[in-house]
């Protein structure tokens, strides 16, 4: 198998705050190849976006600070580059996009100087090649009229086209990796698939890995090749779309495919859902962090912290009972 | 990115510019004559001149400014002169002109027939040969009653541009004061009946004889330059041809006045018979501040000052002395006095007033502590007053004030009598003046113990200087009052503080504010009567001999029937660097701290 | 935006109707006279009788309003011989023709602007200018009396024509008050910025602590120390005059050696500064401190917002990030309180003049209002009265050139 584009090891990232410290990351390790599309689920909190965050180091010291791990990206560890030598890496090997377009402009420049200079930070262009490789991204994103809307200020788009915008500007340096955090959240609904399809084309296009974060599991079914499930700073399983959606082997898992939405969905009545609120990553619960929550919970899950282990069914899952319970029964008996 | 970085360079260009074209705009033009600024100017202190023209005043504490070791007066320098107000005008005859700054100024380059001298305090012969007097035969008392005044000026006196000084040039000042379009005090000038005119001599008639000549003519104007030109609009701004030992050069409007050496000044120094004056060039600076003229001074920034002798800024400017610095604190002729309001208008604000009583009077008399009121007020700098003509003529005071000693067992004693005259079981006084001037409030302080130790019902009830000088004033409607006046000097200056208390001139067309027997006053009786008379006789008559004894009369009347009860005289305090300035000498009078600049001259040369 | 603009001085005239209202009225009624000086002196009688007339003190105060008010607003007659050409060419300085020919440019611009759709920032930004250009221009022309004046009438004081004293004090005032400005702000601004950037750091703690002390202190005692230590005891251990205690200029300018085409030479610029530091600094001091606070908490906000992630995730490097980012974003609250301020600022100067002898619109006013002289006081109120009027839409344009977000209509 060939040398992964991303690869994580064992990454910690915390948080001082007065109350204490937040263990927002506790020891996250995976790989992403080239092209790969990768999906990353979890509830809000759970350190998805602290993971993207710690990938692209924009954890900001004093309050956040990467405690251990390594993240090694095209033969590079990032977290012993140089500041200047990462600087290169943003935008231009890794591009990032943000939950809400609506506030991840800055109001004060047009589109265009936007772009541009992302363009000219890392490709070695004149201001007027920038310009049309700027408006070519543009029109890529299929905004109509781009070259005259290079002069729009953002406040002049659309939440959708401002969307748009921001995957041009991911896109435009041709990153080999593409970390979307939340890009559809903050759209409506018609919208997201439009802006999902766009921007996974695009990524196809240009042989970029996309890196998917999001808490909405009909968001990754049917756009990514491997999804992982984060849960309290961890993650809890991880497998093919097929195995996640088609045999969770985790509890968490199977109760987030209960509680998903689907466009297809026909039937009414909720069967299972996950129940409570995510514990406090400060004073993590003993045992399974899971277990407090999981209705399948025995005294050795609150005894001890489960491992991400291979499971019999192929995908790899960090639970006692992955290989005693048959959640897939239970969900396809809750789909059909 | 192209586009961003000029956006970003015009921008702060654009500041820039804005900045420089408003730097530009606002920055004095180069024609000073387009500065028109004017600086505050307060007013003339409420305690208006009772005359306005100048005063003399005992010398307190003399500080000798010339010093015997004279190295020999150099030519040369210039001498800063710092005040808190600027004139708004330099010229005398117009509104504004009133204002004390615009002498001070003046000094420099008006001249006229006499000026109170600052050692002596008395009047000196400027423009003129000697100052005329019955005896010397220069004022003649006519067969009809009139009285003539013969000026013969100087042959030496001259303009700065070298035109001789004439009596054409007192006819003309004459025309311009009675010119009835200038609303300017006409008093004394509006009673000459002839005039005549020679090429150094000018005398003039008066309707009646009256001490008052002595004083007018104290500024006069050039016929030649002035005449068929604007008066009014002309000459505010810049000087006429001096005849002062300076000449107008700049006045930079709020900032500084500058005058330069008058090449044609006709004085000389008597010592020495150099020419007049020393000094190159005066500034005069307008620093609204106290304390930042006293910073200025410490800095030497400012060679002379003059500022409102506030207990602190004498001390502070007293401990610059080993460095050089010469303080002055002389007793001043604006004199502070209680007095009683004898109209109706007391009983508004007492009831029980009981000023029509003698006794009371007497007693309240007795209650005040002077000494107490000096010590703690003026940081017993000076003595208390035992009369009103004592800061301006203490020659013919007889301190007829001095019978009232601080004797809280005496004034209870004259207070029981006033009881049972009144028929009344308690006494009640009310006492008023300004809140806004920090002595009197101390003072009102101080009056609450002094009336406590003599049982009588005493409350304050002082009121801001702008009501109390207006309103309270206009109508009388005071019990127990406190302010003060500005002596003037000479003969003519007493004779006019006697106005005050004409029981035939109430206000507001006459200055017996205290309504003692004027018509609607609770006192009228043989000596309001006697002291109309006595003031009647005091405005008809020149002679020494006829007058002294009047006023004498007069003044024991007023102290008899307790009138008034005089204090204190205010102090008046000035600085200069002594080890940089000599010739200097304070003038406590109006006729202001300038009066002998052409004897200035600067040591550090 | 020009019928904006046009709406807003609409609104600004009405508004300055109504200020002259109620400030005469206040004056009428606040008790005493401007001839109240004299009047314990009965001599003065005939002179106060002949002043009432004169000043149509003895009309009832309705008619004393509109009396004043027909007056204020009309023009007198300025001297046109010996022709219009040579009058303003022999009376204005070539600094006063930059100010007029600057004024005239920046009309020509807003005008051309309106008709051709520009985007560009600076385009913008030159138009918002243009304001304060039309504004100096304005101010010169009605100073110098070239081109008009208005029947402001006599002071009270005897010091001559109102106007004249106005505009006169007014520059002096704009020139104390503009470097105070500058002061505050070339040294507040970056000090907050720097204090955020920093956040919590020595130098941080430290200028908050400066910055709350600065803020309590009252204009007076600033000024006073500023006299002492850096006037006085400056001079004492250095023996160089390094700054005045009081003044505009020394009484030697004039005489000091000219620069090119009259304007002022280096060592008249010199002196001008050694007089002009220390009152600025007293006013300044206060503002400083108030636009680094409120800068340093409109930086820390921006520092935190989503865009600003953005432009790190792009990689662009942190300076780029603060200053080109960063720093345009958090001056636009700023604008705002820039143009509250300069009422404060006037408010400063009025205090700072007296203090430092300086000949502006405060000492001016202070002066007036002790003579109750109310043909100045009026002046000066509606004088400023204007200028913060016309600040404001000043600043609403300056926010629009900054935040593009910004509509007029």
């Amino acid at each position: 198998m060939a040398e992964p584009l991303l690869n994580v090891e064992d990454l910690r990232t915390y948080f001082s705050t007065e109350e204490g410290v937040v263990k927002a990351v506790d020891g996250v390790s995976f790989k992403v190849n080239a092209g790969e599309r990768r999906g990353v689920v979890g509830e809000s909190g759970c350190g998805k976006s602290v993971t993207a965050m710690s990938i692209m180091r924009l954890i900001e010291p004093p309050a956040g600070e990467i405690v251990t791990g390594k993240i090694e990206f095209d033969g590079r560890d990032l977290l012993q580059l140089p500041e200047a030598e990462m600087q290169e890496v943003r935008g231009g090997e890794i591009a990032m996009i943000f939950q809400d377009p609506m506030t991840a402009l800055n109001p004060v420049y047009t589109i265009g100087d936007q772009l541009i200079e992302t363009i000219l930070l890392h490709q070695d262009v004149s201001k007027s090649e920038a310009r049309q490789i700027a408006i070519g991204t543009l029109a890529d994103v299929q905004i109509p009229n781009a070259a005259a809307r290079m002069e729009d200020y953002p406040h002049q788009f659309s939440g959708g086209m401002r969307q748009r915008v921001m995957i041009a500007m991911g896109l435009s340096c041709d990153p080999k990796l593409l970390i979307a955090d939340e890009p559809t959240t903050a759209l409506d609904v018609t919208t997201q698939a439009q802006i999902m399809t766009l921007m996974l084309e695009l990524a196809e296009q240009r042989n970029t890995a996309v890196l998917l974060i999001t808490h909405d599991l009909g968001v990754v079914a049917g756009f990514c090749d491997t999804i992982q499930v984060m849960y309290a700073g961890a993650i809890v399983e991880r497998g093919t779309g097929d195995e996640i959606f088609h045999n969770p082997q985790h509890p968490y898992t199977w109760g987030l495919l209960g509680s998903m939405t689907r466009l297809d969905e026909t039937q009414q009545e909720r069967l299972h859902s996950v129940r409570g609120a995510p514990p406090s990553l400060i004073n993590p619960p003993k045992g399974c962090r899971f277990g407090p929550r999981c209705d399948f919970a025995t005294d050795i899950c609150r005894e001890a912290l489960p491992i991400l282990h291979q499971s019999q069914e192929g995908q790899r899952v960090a639970c006692h009972r992955a290989d005693e319970l048959d959640l897939k029964a239970l969900a396809i008996g809750a789909a059909s | 990115m192209n586009r961003l970085w000029r956006s970003r360079r015009v921008l702060w260009l654009a500041v820039l510019l804005a900045f420089a074209m408003i730097a530009a705009a606002c920055g004095d033009s180069d024609d000073s004559a387009d500065e028109t600024t004017a600086a505050p100017e307060t007013t003339a202190a409420p305690e208006t001149t009772a005359a306005p023209e100048t005063t003399a005043a005992p010398e307190t504490t003399a500080a000798p400014t010339t010093t015997a070791a004279d190295p020999g007066k150099q030519y040369g320098g210039e001498v800063v002169v710092a005040d808190d107000q600027e004139p708004p005008t330099l010229n005398w005859a117009v509104p504004g002109g009133d204002n004390f700054i615009v002498s001070i100024v003046g000094e420099s380059y008006w001249a006229g027939v006499q000026q109170i001298n600052g050692f002596t305090l008395e009047l000196d012969p400027e423009l003129v040969t000697e100052l005329p007097t019955v005896g010397n035969g220069g004022v003649v008392i006519n067969d009809d009653g009139t009285m003539t005044v013969n000026y013969q000026i100087r042959d030496e006196a001259v303009w700065s541009d070298g035109t001789p000084i004439s009596g054409d040039d007192l006819q003309f000042t004459l025309d311009i004061i009675m010119d009835p379009d200038l609303p300017i005090d006409k008093t004394t000038y509006e009673d000459i009946v002839a005039t005549e005119v020679g090429d150094k001599t000018f005398s003039y008639t008066l309707s009646q004889p009256s001490a008052l000549y002595e004083l007018i003519f104290s500024a006069i104007f050039p016929k030649h330059a002035i005449e068929g030109t604007d008066f009014t609009t002309d000459w505010n701004e810049t000087m006429w041809p001096s005849a002062g030992p300076f000449v107008f050069d700049t006045w930079q409007k709020g900032e500084f006045i500058k005058v330069v050496r008058n090449e044609n000044y006709w004085k000389t120094d008597p010592e020495t018979g150099d020419q007049l004056p020393y000094l190159d060039s005066v500034v005069f600076r307008f620093i609204p501040e106290t304390e930042s003229i006293i910073t200025a001074f410490k800095g030497r920034e400012v060679d002379v000052i003059q500022p409102p002798p506030a207990t602190e800024t004498i001390e502070a400017l007293q401990a610059l002395e080993p460095e050089g610095a010469i303080v002055e604190v002389l007793s001043g002729p604006v004199w502070e006095h209680l007095n009683f309001q004898f109209g109706p208008g007391r009983l508004e604000r007492n009831e029980n007033s009981a000023n029509e009583n003698l006794n009371y009077r007497k007693g309240v008399a007795h209650t005040i502590d002077k000494d107490l009121i000096v010590d703690e007020i003026l940081a017993g700098q000076v003595e208390p007053l035992d009369s009103f003509l004592e800061p301006v003529t203490p020659s013919i005071s007889t301190g007829a004030w001095a019978q009232y000693d601080y004797n809280p067992e005496t004034a209870m004693e004259y207070f029981e009598t006033a009881k049972s005259e009144l028929g009344v079981d308690e006494l009640f006084t009310v006492f008023s003046t300004t809140s806004n001037n920090d002595a009197r409030v101390k003072l009102s302080e101080l009056f609450v113990n002094m009336f406590a130790d003599v049982g009588v019902t005493y409350e304050n009830q002082l009121e801001d200087s702008q009501l109390f000088f207006g309103e309270t004033l206009d109508n009388g409607l005071w019990d127990l009052g406190e302010w003060a006046w500005v002596g003037s000097p000479g003969f003519s200056g007493a004779i006019s503080l006697y106005d005050l208390f004409d029981p035939e001139a109430p206000p507001p067309d006459g200055g017996n504010y205290y309504r003692w027997g004027t018509e609607d006053s609770v006192v009228i009786d043989d000596n309001t009567a006697r002291f109309a008379e006595i003031r009647d006789l005091l405005n008809q008559s020149v002679d020494p001999d006829e007058l002294i004894p009047l006023m004498q009369e007069g003044e024991q009347i007023l102290a008899d029937q307790v009138v008034i009860f005089p204090l204190y005289a205010r102090l008046v305090t000035a600085a200069v660097w002594g080890d940089e300035v000599g010739g200097f000498k304070h003038n406590p009078t109006q006729q202001g701290h300038t009066w002998n600049m052409e004897d200035w001259y600067r040591l550090d040369l | 935006m020009f019928a904006y603009i046009i709406r807003r001085l609409v609104y600004g005239i009405v508004t300055l109707f109504a200020l002259s209202l109620v400030v005469f009225v206040l004056i009428q009624f606040s008790g005493g006279t401007p001839l109240d000086r004299l009047k314990l002196n009965p001599r003065m009688q005939p002179v106060i009788a002949q002043l009432t007339e004169q000043w149509g003190l003895d009309k009832p105060w309705y008619e004393q309003y509109f009396i004043w008010l027909k007056n204020f607003v009309t023009p007198i007659d300025v001297p046109s011989e010996p022709g219009l050409t040579v009058v303003l060419f022999g009376k204005l300085g070539i600094r006063s023709w930059v100010a007029v020919a600057a004024g005239v440019v920046a009309i020509g611009y807003s005008v051309a602007t309106f008709f051709i759709r520009v985007k560009a920032n600076w385009w913008r930004t030159f138009r918002a200018f243009s304001i304060i250009g039309v504004w100096v221009a304005a101010f010169w022309i009605a100073k110098s009396r070239v081109v008009f004046a208005l029947n402001w009438g006599e002071s009270f004081r005897g010091d001559g024509a109102v106007w004249d004293n106005v505009f006169g004090a007014a520059g002096n005032t704009f020139r104390l008050g503009l470097t105070a400005l500058a002061i505050a702000l070339i040294l507040g601004i970056p000090l907050g910025i720097y204090q955020a950037i920093k956040q919590y750091s020595f130098f941080d703690q430290m200028g908050t602590m400066l910055s709350f002390i600065t803020f309590s202190t009252p204009i007076f005692i600033i000024g006073v120390m500023l006299q002492l230590i850096l006037a006085y005891q400056l001079e004492r251990w250095t023996g160089v005059k390094v700054f005045y205690v009081a003044g505009m200029t020394s009484s030697g300018y004039a005489e000091l050696e000219r620069g090119l085409f009259g304007l002022p030479s280096l060592a008249q610029w010199g002196d001008v500064i050694q007089h002009l530091t220390l009152p600025a600094l007293s006013i300044a001091a206060i503002s400083m401190a108030g636009y680094s606070r409120f800068q340093r908490a409109s930086m820390l906000e921006v520092m935190h917002s989503d865009y600003l992630r953005t432009a790190k995730a792009k990689g662009l490097p942190r300076r780029t990030i603060i200053v080109k980012h960063a720093l345009r974003n958090a001056l636009i609250p700023i604008v705002t309180l820039v143009s509250l301020d300069i009422a404060f600022i006037i408010g400063g100067a009025i205090i700072t003049e007296s203090i430092f002898g300086w000949p502006g619109v405060g000492r001016l006013y202070i002066g007036a209002i002790n003579a109750i002289d109310y043909p100045t006081i009026m002046a000066v109120v509606m004088a400023i009265g204007a200028g913060v009027v016309v600040m404001n839409i000043v600043a609403d344009i300056l926010y629009g050139v900054l935040d593009p977000r910004v509509r007029y209509d």
